[in-house]
C-alpha cells in the first residue's frame, strides 16, 4: 500500500501583502479587498532569489529521511500545475536529480491536471513502485513552482498563487501515512474551447469537489465522520466554509490556517498543510485524513485522497 | 497489454488558436516571462502548433464511441504553443469513457515509453497513448527541433486480435554502455523470435546494429514507424530510442503484427 515515508516543505520567508500585488497584477482596490476580507488571503509567499530547481532543492534539503537512501530512489516525479515552465530543452528537474545524486532514477513531470497534478504524482509513484520488483524501492515526489507570469500568479476572482515547494518520499509499503484511496474527476468541458463557462464552473465547483471527497472516503471503506482532518488546497477560506456547509462537515476540521499566510502554493498546498498538521499534533496515530484539491484553469480536475496516519 | 490500433498524422501550418489576437497576445507575454530568467528573449511572430488540436484529431481517429477508454497519457518533449492549457484534461472530455488523463514530459524521448509503462502498470481495460511534437519555439532554438508537427495515437487494451507488447527502460546510460544494454534488451524482448528492430536516429548513432527511422522527428520517430508497421507483415517489431542528454535508453516491443 502506497505510503508517505517522509514529507519536507519549504516556504520562503519573504511575504508580500496583497496590496503590493495590486499594481503588477492589475487588481482594483475592490478586488484586493475581496481577496482579503471575503477569501481570507493576507500575504503571499515568494522567493525571488531561487529558480525552480533551487526552490525544489530547498524542500529536498529538508528531507532528512532521504539521506543515505538515494540509491533506493527509483523514480522522481514532479507534479506540476503549469505544463510549460522553462525554455526547451532546459530541464530543471533532471539538473536537480544530478545535483542530488539521483541521476539513476527515472525522472519525469506529470502535469495538465493543474493543481491536482501533485496528488496524481503520488498516485503514479505508488503505481510504479507497486509494479517494481526491487526490494525497498522508493520514489521522490516533488511539488512547487515559480509564479513567473500573470497566469501563474492569479486565479481571477478566486485566489493568488505563491511560491513554495515540497518533497515527499514515497514507498510501496511504508508504515507511516498510508494511502487508502484516490478519487479523481476531470471536467474538460470547462476548457476555453467550449466558451466562457466561469459561472457554471463556480456553480458546480463545490458539488464536484464534494463528490470526489465522498467517493474517496467511500473507497477507503470509511464514513465522512471517520475523517479526523481535511488538508485542503489553499484556494481561499470561503470556498471551504461553503463546502463544509454543503457536506455537513465541521469546518474546524479543515486545516485553513495556512491560507492567509501562504497563498495557493500550486500543487504543494497538501504537503504544506500536512506539515502543519503533524507539527501541530493535529493527527494522532491511526487517524484518517483526507487531502482534497481542485486543478482549475483550462478545464478542471477535482481529486481527493484518504490516508491513515 | 495489447496494442489494438494505431493512427499517425502530420499537421501543417499553425494552431488555429493563434489566429485569435487576444490569445496570441496572452501567450506571447507568457513566453516572454518564461524565457527572461533563462537569459533569452521571445521572438516576434509566434507560430507553431497546439497539442490540443493535434491530439483531438488523433483521438477521434483511433477510438470509436463504442470503446470507452479508462486512461489517457499524453507524451511530449518540445512544448506546446498553448502553454497554460491542461490539454490532457481537455482530451478527457473528448475521449469516449472520460478517462483519467494526464501528460508526461520533461523526459526527452523517454516520455512515451514512460507513458506506456504507466499504462501497463494501471492494467486497465483500454488506455490511450498519444505522442506529439511540434516544430516551432517562440524563442531562439538551442537544440534541434522536429522537422514537422506530428502525432501518433495508440489504443492499448485487451481487445480481441490485438497485439501483446512489452518494454524496457534504462536510466543514466552513458553512450559507451548503450551497445551492451541495447543488445540485451532486444534479446529479452525478442525471446528467440525473429524481430524487426527499428531504432531512432539518436540510438542508431551510438548502436548502428539495426535500421533507423529518418532523422528529424525526435520523439515521434519510432512510434510513427510502429504505427506504420501495425498494418505490415512483421511478426515482432521492437522499437528503441536513446536520449543522449538525459541518458535514457528505452525499448518497446509489439508482437503479432500483420
Amino acid at each position: 500500500m502506497t505510503a508517505l515515508d517522509a514529507v519536507s516543505v519549504y516556504t520562503p520567508a519573504f511575504r508580500v501583502p496583497l496590496e503590493d500585488l495590486a499594481e503588477p497584477l492589475g487588481l482594483t482596490d475592490i478586488q484586493v479587498r475581496l481577496f482579503r476580507r471575503f477569501h481570507g488571503l493576507d500575504r503571499i509567499r515568494f522567493d525571488p532569489d531561487r529558480s525552480l530547481g533551487e526552490l525544489l532543492r530547498a524542500a529536498v534539503d529538508g528531507l532528512t529521511a532521504l539521506r543515505g537512501r538515494e540509491d533506493r530512489v527509483r523514480y522522481v516525479v514532479h507534479g506540476r500545475a503549469m505544463p510549460v515552465v522553462a525554455p526547451y530543452p532546459h530541464n530543471p528537474l533532471h539538473d536537480l536529480c544530478r545535483e542530488l545524486g539521483l541521476g539513476h532514477a527515472l525522472a519525469f513531470t506529470v502535469t495538465q491536471q493543474s493543481c491536482a497534478s501533485g496528488l496524481l504524482a503520488v498516485e503514479l509513484a505508488g503505481r510504479l513502485l507497486a509494479a517494481d520488483p526491487t526490494e525497498g524501492a522508493l520514489a521522490l515526489v516533488l511539488t512547487g513552482e515559480k509564479a513567473f507570469t500573470r497566469d501563474a500568479q492569479l486565479l481571477p476572482g478566486t485566489s493568488l498563487f505563491g511560491e513554495g515547494s515540497a518533497a515527499c518520499l514515497v514507498s510501496a509499503d511504508g508504515p507511516r501515512d498510508r494511502l487508502l484511496s484516490y478519487a479523481c474527476a476531470q471536467r474538460g468541458e470547462f476548457d476555453a474551447e467550449f466558451g466562457e463557462q466561469s459561472e457554471r464552473f463556480q456553480r458546480e465547483y463545490r458539488s464536484s469537489l464534494a463528490e470526489v471527497m465522498r467517493r474517496a472516503v467511500a473507497e477507503a471503506g470509511l464514513a465522512l465522520d471517520d475523517i479526523r482532518l481535511v488538508l485542503p488546497h489553499n484556494v481561499n477560506v470561503v470556498t471551504w466554509q461553503r463546502l463544509c456547509l454543503l457536506m455537513d462537515f465541521p469546518v474546524q476540521r479543515v486545516l485553513l490556517s495556512n491560507v492567509p499566510d501562504h497563498g495557493h502554493l500550486f500543487c504543494a498546498d497538501a504537503f504544506a498543510n500536512h506539515r502543519t498538521a503533524t507539527e501541530g499534533g493535529l493527527l494522532r496515530e491511526g487517524d484518517h485524513y483526507l487531502v482534497a484539491t481542485v486543478g482549475a484553469g483550462a478545464g478542471a480536475t477535482f481529486s481527493a485522497m484518504v490516508f491513515q496516519h | 497489454m495489447r496494442l489494438i490500433r494505431a493512427r499517425r498524422r502530420s499537421f501543417a501550418g499553425d494552431a488555429e488558436v493563434l489566429a485569435d489576437d487576444d490569445h496570441r497576445a496572452e501567450v506571447t507575454a507568457y513566453f516572454a516571462d518564461m524565457a527572461r530568467p533563462f537569459g533569452t528573449e521571445a521572438v516576434p511572430g509566434l507560430s507553431g502548433h497546439s497539442y490540443g488540436e493535434m491530439a483531438r484529431a488523433l483521438v477521434g481517429a483511433v477510438v470509436s464511441a463504442a470503446e470507452p477508454v479508462d486512461l489517457l497519457v499524453l507524451a511530449f518533449s518540445v512544448h506546446d504553443v498553448w502553454p497554460g492549457r491542461a490539454t490532457a484534461t481537455y482530451l478527457s472530455h473528448l475521449c469516449p469513457g472520460t478517462p483519467l488523463s494526464f501528460a508526461v514530459c520533461d523526459q526527452g524521448t523517454a516520455s512515451p515509453f514512460t507513458g506506456l509503462r504507466l499504462i501497463r502498470d494501471y492494467n486497465v481495460r483500454r488506455a490511450l497513448l498519444v505522442v506529439v511534437e511540434q516544430a516551432c519555439l517562440p524563442y531562439p532554438a538551442v537544440a534541434p527541433l522536429p522537422a514537422e508537427h506530428r502525432g501518433v495515437a495508440m489504443l492499448y487494451g485487451d481487445g480481441t486480435g490485438a497485439r501483446a507488447t512489452d518494454l524496457r527502460q534504462h536510466t543514466d546510460v552513458d553512450a559507451g554502455a548503450v551497445p551492451d544494454l541495447a543488445a540485451r534488451a532486444v534479446a529479452e524482448l525478442s525471446a528467440g523470435r525473429d524481430a524487426r528492430v527499428v531504432l531512432s536516429d539518436a540510438l542508431a548513432a551510438v548502436w548502428p546494429e539495426h535500421p533507423a527511422v529518418p532523422a528529424g522527428q525526435p520523439i515521434t520517430g519510432v512510434w510513427w514507424h510502429l504505427a506504420e508497421a501495425f498494418d505490415g507483415p512483421a511478426d515482432l517489431v521492437v522499437v528503441g530510442d536513446y536520449d543522449p542528454d538525459l541518458r535514457y535508453l528505452s525499448f518497446a516491443a509489439v508482437a503479432g503484427l500483420g
